[in-house]
């Protein structure tokens, strides 16, 4: 007899709608004199009407557009053709710069020895030092 | 468009076809991620990245299992992992309360949320119970328990998604029900 014993395992279903019409009857019944499954039946029935809720949540409008924007950065990559000539250019686009650097640098110096013959003085600021250690004016107590 | 047909287009990059999947399984995707982690925009994030990964990777489906299964573990394999970093995120914070020890932090609820019994448990409360109550079971517990309750899918389904037998299904999902209704209880009483 089902009055005798708990039919805590059956809440879960009772409260779905998913048992028979007597099984139904027969928790009902027992729901009745028993207090115990009363109150967890009861716990059982907010928990099932808080799901309920949840489920009856609609998925935010434009999804697909959101995806479409996420797509955007993660679109199949490009024919290997079209990735191989992207990667040659910029090959070459930087070994061109390497020897546009090369060249200017060397032409630099040129124009810097050629200053530094018109002016004497150019180097004057790094020399300075050499000739006269900052030693000499930190013990300099004359 | 049948299902056969909708993979194939898709793994030619249709897009018509990328548009359909979505339309058709959005609100599953949704209210599944909606069962793990309860948040409509964390719900809605998980959908977008679970339709991205079908994009990229839907060149690998073999047809082993049905579309629909292979969407389900998406999507509950990525609301797993949206929990674990959650997690990992509030410890982070915890740790960084203690050390600032600062008196306004807010990241965890304060361990006496108990409602008294001669109070009206509202809806927040007990969807904040719930919450806790599921965020509380173990993964395999929580994973069969949502796609029954929320998805209303066959213990067969389940199986298939989870990669187990009907029984394990069955001795899972009765074992959150255990779990929940005793943690409830508990909440309750206090």
């Amino acid at each position: 007899m089902m009055n005798e014993q708990h039919i805590t395992d059956q809440l879960w279903e009772f409260h779905l709608g998913n048992l028979s019409e007597e099984e139904s009857q027969q928790v009902q019944l027992h729901l009745e004199v028993c207090e115990a499954c009363l109150r967890e039946s009861e716990v059982v029935k907010q928990a099932v009407q808080e799901m309920a809720v949840e489920r009856s949540q609609e998925v935010p409008p434009f999804l697909f557009t959101r995806i479409q924007g996420r797509l955007e950065s993660v679109r199949k990559p490009a024919p290997l053709w079209k990735r191989t000539l992207v990667t040659s250019l910029g090959t070459i686009l930087l070994l061109v710069s390497i020897w546009g650097g090369v060249k200017l640098g060397t032409m630099d110096v040129r124009q810097t020895s050629g200053t530094s013959l018109e002016n004497p003085m150019g180097n004057l600021a790094i020399n300075e030092m050499v000739n006269e250690p900052i030693e000499g004016y930190l013990f300099d107590f004359n | 468009m049948d299902e056969k047909q909708l993979v194939i287009d898709l793994q030619a990059g249709d897009e018509k076809a990328f548009r359909h999947l979505v339309g058709k399984y959005q609100q599953q995707v949704f209210r599944t991620a909606m069962g793990f982690v309860h948040d409509g925009s964390d719900a809605d994030d998980i959908a977008q990245e679970v339709f991205v990964e079908v994009f990229r990777s839907v060149d690998k489906f073999r047809g082993e299992a049905s579309l629909s299964t292979w969407i389900y573990r998406m999507t509950v394999n990525r609301s797993l992992n949206r929990l674990r970093s959650r997690k990992r995120k509030g410890f982070f914070q915890r740790i960084e309360a203690f050390f600032q020890d600062d008196a306004d932090w807010t990241g965890e609820p304060e361990a006496d949320c108990s409602i008294h019994p001669e109070t009206v448990v509202g809806n927040q409360e007990m969807a904040q119970a719930l919450q806790q109550a599921l965020e509380s079971l173990p993964e395999n517990q929580r994973t069969a328990f949502v796609l029954y309750h929320y998805e209303d899918m066959a213990y067969k389904e389940i199986a298939s998604v989870m990669k187990v037998s009907l029984a394990s299904v069955e001795s899972l999902i009765h074992r959150a029900r255990k779990n929940l209704q005793k943690k409830l209880m508990n909440f309750y009483k206090k």
